[in-house]
């Protein structure tokens, strides 16, 4: 779905051909509308360019960049933000790379790492600068339409800006975002969105292709910034991994609190009364076949939070996705239709991606339960995750085995996640699970 | 003893030659002047002699480039010393040797009355329990199957069984004729089918304990097991009809043959233990109401139950690789 911005690991030839032919076209096509806002533009770019860095993350034994990113003066200190994204491989493997900068005279210069939101994606860095000017960060509202510039290293081809429309902050989304149209390209992230006064007002974050990108709300980055400038966490040896299971924990309990104590929506499959879209952020689809040469009949309701939270370039967590299956058998022998029905019963749901470096295994127990009047074989797999112990990855399937021609499989994934709040979440869910018929 | 008879054995086991002497002693050996020729290229042209003996007779190597070597049947008694029944190889054959007082085996009828499978191999009941088979086989595929069945698609999911199955019994054949001049080809057909049809059947039988019982991690190591078990069992009867392999040979080859199996299936399993899964492994099985034994739980209880699964030992599985 959404593609980080950051990573460019080769330059392919074709895509540089790509942003040629775009740039050229739109020399040719330009019109005098909008030449004041290219004058906009300019401007914005002579101003501040020199406050805006290329992050560079490099590796120790080749001495060579590993991926690079965009960062933006927020100090007359040195401060420097960018994408969490951006920095993880220092956070993961210190061991392996370091971080420099690179400014617009191609001056390079070494960066620490202070202090990480994993959740918002944001990072500040410090780098050892003369005294220079900031960009300031915009506090005010802005309405739907307006012109922003982005700016950054796209594809490592040099500082460009890029002119962009706000499209407001996107509600149905876990984290919040602003949704921009304009083309962030890999390499801008981390980079300052601005507006035309030039106040930062996000930081560039993901895309989704065809204009359609992304930003950090610039507020997360100002909090992140006090929080930096409170004298117990002045010091430079914070342990990173610490602070992310902190705001990982944190982050959860808020969402899932939050979401127990909703009322849930219901929705009716088959026979039963099931939870449905339990709040804003989660989305659902449907799904039913009926047709003449399946043998059995089938629908199903899919619902799953859209985003996810980058903890590393093989992990992401934050994910909740549930999907009910009502199975109806057409006119096979029961025993058939229970063959049928059991490749149901497999799990190919997971609410998030995540290499063996960073989970364990899943961990599984079953048993047969009476849920809404029936009987349902039940199994509960937890995965626990290596760098953040308290939080874990479930898998929670449960097949109703109650009728020779009809069947439901509930199957719930939910990425980082505590064992109390699963426990919660799950009870929930079968609370909310109700029989129709009486 | 005076009288002695020389059996010559081919590699087979079967008797080639009988020799029968009314004297002592004889000479065995390549050359023309012996008493039993033997063209080996191994046996000296003068290669052993035997002496009569009290209870049984001397053997004498004359000198031989390759010795001799002599297997008594009830245990050595004195060195050189042999009686009747025993054996001795000299270069690459074997001789044995009897007297005429020597006890034959009983005769064997023609047909066993104990022999189930050889009985079964009437063509009237081979023919019958092929259909049977074929009955057993066509209702699992159709369990197994998410379309509706031809009969075409059905016969080609079949037929790669079916031709294993011919194969295994043709080979078993070939082995009977060279080693007991009797193919009994239809005997070891219905040999592989009805075992077929027993691990599926066992299988079947895992699959409902495993729904009830929660056995879904032991699964895979029941299932291997009864394989490694109903292919020892099959073996020895396969060796039983097809070779004149001792009881204790047969048994000893046919479980070598299991065990092997068995070992094989686990080592591979063990290969995979620690690998990383995506997904979490359970099994996806589901039976109809009426297989159902196990009780219902609570979900409370089943809550408590699962606090064990969130017990991971994190500190066991390091980070291997290194990088993002």
């Amino acid at each position: 779905m959404l593609s980080k911005l950051h990573p460019i690991k080769l330059r392919s030839p074709i895509s540089f051909c790509f942003l040629l032919i775009f740039f050229c076209n739109h020399t040719v096509f330009a019109s005098n509308a909008i030449i004041s806002q290219r004058d906009d533009a300019q401007k914005i770019f002579t101003n501040y360019k020199d406050r805006i860095y290329q992050i560079r993350v490099i590796e120790k034994k080749s001495n060579k960049k590993s991926s690079i990113g965009s960062g933006f003066v927020i100090s007359g200190t040195g401060h420097i933000a960018t994408n969490f994204h951006v920095v993880s491989a220092i956070v993961h493997s210190p061991e392996n790379y370091y971080l420099e900068y690179l400014d617009q005279s191609s001056n390079k210069g070494p960066l620490t790492l202070l202090s990480v939101d994993v959740i918002h994606d944001l990072a500040i860095v410090k780098a050892d600068l003369p005294t220079q000017d900031k960009l300031n960060f915009s506090k005010s509202n802005m309405d739907v339409g307006k012109k922003l510039f982005s700016m950054g290293n796209p594809h490592d081809l040099g500082l460009t800006i890029v002119e962009a429309t706000y499209n407001g902050l996107l509600e149905r989304s876990r984290y919040n975002k602003i949704l921009l149209s304009g083309s962030l390209n890999p390499g801008m992230s981390g980079g300052p969105t601005l507006d035309r006064s030039g106040k930062v007002v996000g930081i560039n974050v993901s895309t989704a292709g065809n204009q359609i990108s992304f930003l950090v709300p610039v507020k997360y980055l100002e909090k992140l910034y006090k929080e930096l400038e409170t004298p117990e966490n002045g010091n430079n040896d914070i342990d990173f991994h610490q602070q992310i299971e902190s705001q990982l924990i944190i982050d959860q309990a808020l969402f899932f609190t939050h979401m127990l104590n909703l009322n849930w929506e219901k929705d009716t499959l088959g026979d039963y009364e099931l939870p449905g879209k339990i709040n804003q952020q989660i989305k659902c689809w449907g799904e039913s076949a009926t047709d003449e040469d399946r043998i059995v009949d089938k629908s199903i309701s899919q619902c799953s939070t859209e985003d996810s939270i980058f903890v590393s370039r093989n992990f992401t967590t934050g994910g909740l996705k549930y999907v009910f299956k009502q199975i109806s058998n057409r006119n096979l022998s029961k025993l058939h239709f229970y063959q049928i029905y059991s490749q149901y019963f497999t799990n190919q749901i997971t609410a998030n991606r995540v290499s063996k470096r960073f989970v364990s295994n899943y961990s599984c127990q079953s048993d047969f339960l009476k849920i809404a009047k029936q009987s349902w074989k039940t199994t509960l797999c937890a995965r626990r995750y290596k760098k953040y112990a308290s939080l874990y990855d479930i898998s929670f399937n449960m097949a109703e085995v109650s009728h020779d021609d009809k069947g439901m499989v509930f199957q719930l994934s939910i990425a980082g996640i505590t064992q109390e709040m699963s426990d919660k979440l799950i009870k929930r869910f079968i609370e909310e699970i109700k029989w129709r018929k009486s | 003893m005076a009288k002695i008879i020389v059996e010559e054995i081919n590699r087979f086991g079967h008797v080639a030659h009988f020799h029968q002497f009314d004297s002592l002693p004889i000479y065995i050996g390549r050359d023309y002047k012996n008493d039993v020729i033997i063209s080996d290229p191994y046996v000296s042209p003068k290669h052993v002699m035997i002496h009569a003996n009290d209870q049984g007779w001397d053997v004498e190597d004359l000198n031989s480039m390759n010795g001799v070597i002599i297997k008594n049947k009830l245990g050595r008694e004195r060195k050189n010393f042999i009686r009747p029944g025993d054996e001795i190889t000299i270069g690459r054959s074997r001789l044995r040797f009897f007297s005429p007082e020597y006890a034959v085996d009983k005769t064997r009828p023609m047909s066993h009355s104990r022999n189930l499978f050889k009985q079964l191999s009437h063509p009237l009941s081979t023919i019958l329990i092929i259909i049977l088979c074929l009955a057993f086989f066509i209702s699992e595929e159709k369990l197994e199957t998410t379309q509706q069945l031809t009969v075409l698609k059905t016969a080609i999911n079949i037929f790669p069984f079916f031709s294993v199955a011919i194969i295994w019994a043709g080979l078993w054949a070939l082995v009977g004729r060279v080693s007991r001049h009797q193919s009994l080809f239809l005997t070891h057909l219905i040999i592989i089918l009805v075992f077929s049809v027993i691990s599926k059947g066992l299988s079947n039988l895992g699959d409902y304990l495993s729904f009830n019982l929660f056995l879904e991690p032991y699964f895979s190591s029941y299932y291997f097991l009864t394989i490694g078990i109903l292919l020892a069992w099959m073996l020895s009867i396969n060796l039983y009809y097809g070779t004149n392999l001792s009881r204790r040979a047969r048994l000893v080859s046919s479980s070598m043959a299991g065990i092997f199996l068995i070992v094989l299936i686990s080592l591979n399993k063990v290969n995979y233990e620690g690998e990383f899964q995506s997904y979490p492994n359970y099994a996806p099985t589901l039976k109809p109401p009426f297989a159902k034994f196990t009780k219902d739980n609570t979900v409370d209880a089943f809550m408590e139950k699962s606090k064990v699964i969130f017990d991971i030992d994190i500190k066991k599985e390091s980070p291997d690789e290194s990088g993002q």
